[in-house]
């Protein structure tokens, strides 16, 4: 007769220490088997060395390449399906502008622009020139989607989908905005609401000009709302912060507390920089999501500080973040908690 | 280019006392263990070209920590795309089992564990064989502790659960 209950869940309830502890010898067996130092230390440098060939031949394919990143950035701006005209972006200050989020009518966009550090130093970049940096190369990918799920807690109804990249407006210096959205639905929409019970990620991917971080601030804190729904999600000035700075990047972030449709609501605009590269991404937290106000601002800054860190981990990894190109003005404001 | 300066030394060094223990912690989280030095291999590489960068971070050991898990999880999702279904009766169909060569419990659970989802399996490598703490795992995985906690809930469930329906087979195939 099995020793095992019918139930495999029962059986299993029973055991979990156990099962915890034979994983933990079987781990200490498996793993630790003899490992040559030498011939990884080998290993590495020769490896390093080819890498950095690799890296030298695509480096001057990208300083090649440059020039035409920014035509393309200028050539968003030209009428055609998908694409925001001049006429149609709006100018710094001006009124918000209508996000496309079709998939359709999305730009390519380069997937990868980095420049190594070591061979970067050698290169002369022009006159506003412009990295890119799509945000599924920031957020994308199954951690995202996996951290959202985990904020309510539940397997209810959930959808992932597709990013969608489209320019939303156009900015001094060859500078072109470009918004992508991805939610996650959680539980049963609410039909009688335009914005339903959801967690709406909206990322915000920018293209600059080698601005400094005081001018990104400005810059968050006056047009962010540009690419905004124009349905009032906003009436209260966005305050921006810096929520940490290393050697690295910055992080900035602001919360706005406050929606003329949904009252109750967290809106978090968050962005990071890491050297060149800036990414950043708006959470919307709906009314219905934790018992209070603090229980919400709570998870919805948690949630934005781990989405902060996994896109300043993904930037820093891309290679786009040289220390020489920091701002030095960077510094000496801590994160306030900023509210609305 | 490598092979002077404090740099170069200081590298030696961190690979020399570090270098085995990113290896085993990348057997654990690998499916084919023995990828696991070539893909070290590459991340002190990657390592070495901006040491001045992972020198200068707060904990050494950490930041490479991450850069092998970054790795190992790239290595799946590149090793996912590569895979490709075969043709029905292209391969051969095994009647029972191969008792030639009993599996231990070690090796039992060691296959059971590369079963489970890259994100479970992390998570309990990084807690019973590295020891971390869930702090220390959510900062190396870029997730949240509770993202941590779940994943470790879950793994160990289903862990459980394989182990249950594998002795429940066992049991009745020995009936």
């Amino acid at each position: 007769m099995s020793e095992i209950p019918s139930d495999p869940d029962r059986a299993c309830a029973a055991d979990r220490e156990r099962t915890a502890r034979l994983l933990a010898e079987a781990m200490s067996g498996e793993l630790a088997g003899p490992v040559d130092a030498h011939r990884l230390l080998a290993g590495a440098r020769t490896r390093a060395h080819s890498l950095r060939r690799r890296r030298a031949v695509a480096a001057t394919a990208a300083f090649l390449a440059v020039p035409a990143l920014a035509i393309g950035a200028n050539t968003w701006n030209l009428p055609g399906p998908g694409r925001t005209s001049p006429a149609d972006a709006p100018s710094l200050g001006s009124a918000p502008a209508p996000v496309r989020s079709d998939p359709e009518a999305t730009v390519p966009l380069p997937t990868r622009a980095s420049v190594p550090v070591s061979t970067r130093a050698s290169l002369t970049w022009p006159e506003n020139s412009v990295l890119l940096v799509p945000d599924e190369a920031v957020l994308g990918g199954d951690s995202l989607g996996e951290g959202y799920r985990e904020l309510e807690e539940s397997d209810a109804e959930q959808d992932v989908r597709t990013t969608g990249i489209s320019p939303c407006a156009s900015l001094p210096g060859s500078e072109v905005l470009a918004v992508a959205s991805r939610s996650i639905v959680i539980g049963q929409p609410d039909p009688d609401q335009s914005m339903p019970d959801e967690w709406f990620l909206h990322a915000a991917t920018r293209v600059f000009a080698g601005s400094g971080a005081e001018e990104q601030i400005r810059w968050l804190r006056e047009n962010i709302s540009s690419c905004e729904p124009a349905d009032g999600t906003m009436d209260t000035p966005l305050r921006v912060s810096k929520v940490s700075q290393d050697l690295n990047s910055t992080v900035l972030a602001s919360r706005v507390g406050v929606s003329t449709r949904h009252p109750d609501s967290i809106t978090v605009f968050a962005a990071v920089r890491v050297g060149r590269a800036v990414t950043g991404f708006t959470l919307f937290v709906p009314a219905r999501v934790g018992d209070d106000a603090g229980t919400r601002e709570e998870k919805a800054l948690s949630t934005a500080t781990s989405l902060l860190s996994l896109a300043r981990t993904r930037l820093e990894s891309s290679g786009l973040g040289p220390l020489s190109e920091q701002d030095p003005r960077l510094g000496g404001v801590s994160w306030s908690g900023t509210g609305k | 280019m490598f092979g002077a300066g404090t740099q170069a030394v200081e590298f030696t060094d961190f690979v020399a006392l570090r270098g085995p223990g990113l290896v085993r912690l990348a057997r654990g989280l690998l499916k084919d263990p023995y990828q696991a030095e070539d893909v070290v291999q590459d991340v002190l590489a990657k390592a070495l070209l901006r040491w001045s960068r992972v020198s200068a971070a707060d904990d050494i050991d950490a930041y490479v920590r991450r850069m092998v898990v970054n790795a190992c999880t790239s290595w799946f999702r590149r090793a996912a795309r590569r895979e490709r279904p075969v043709q029905d009766g292209s391969l051969p169909v095994r009647v029972a089992p191969d008792h030639a060569e009993p599996l231990t419990d070690r090796d039992r659970i060691m296959g059971l564990l590369r079963r489970l989802p890259v994100k479970q399996r992390t998570v309990l490598v990084l807690r019973h064989y590295e020891g971390l703490p869930d702090t220390d795992i959510a900062r190396v995985m870029g997730v949240s502790e509770g993202t941590v906690r779940s994943n470790a809930h879950r793994g160990l469930a289903r862990l459980r659960r394989f182990l249950c329906e594998e002795a429940g087979a066992t049991t009745e195939a020995g009936r």
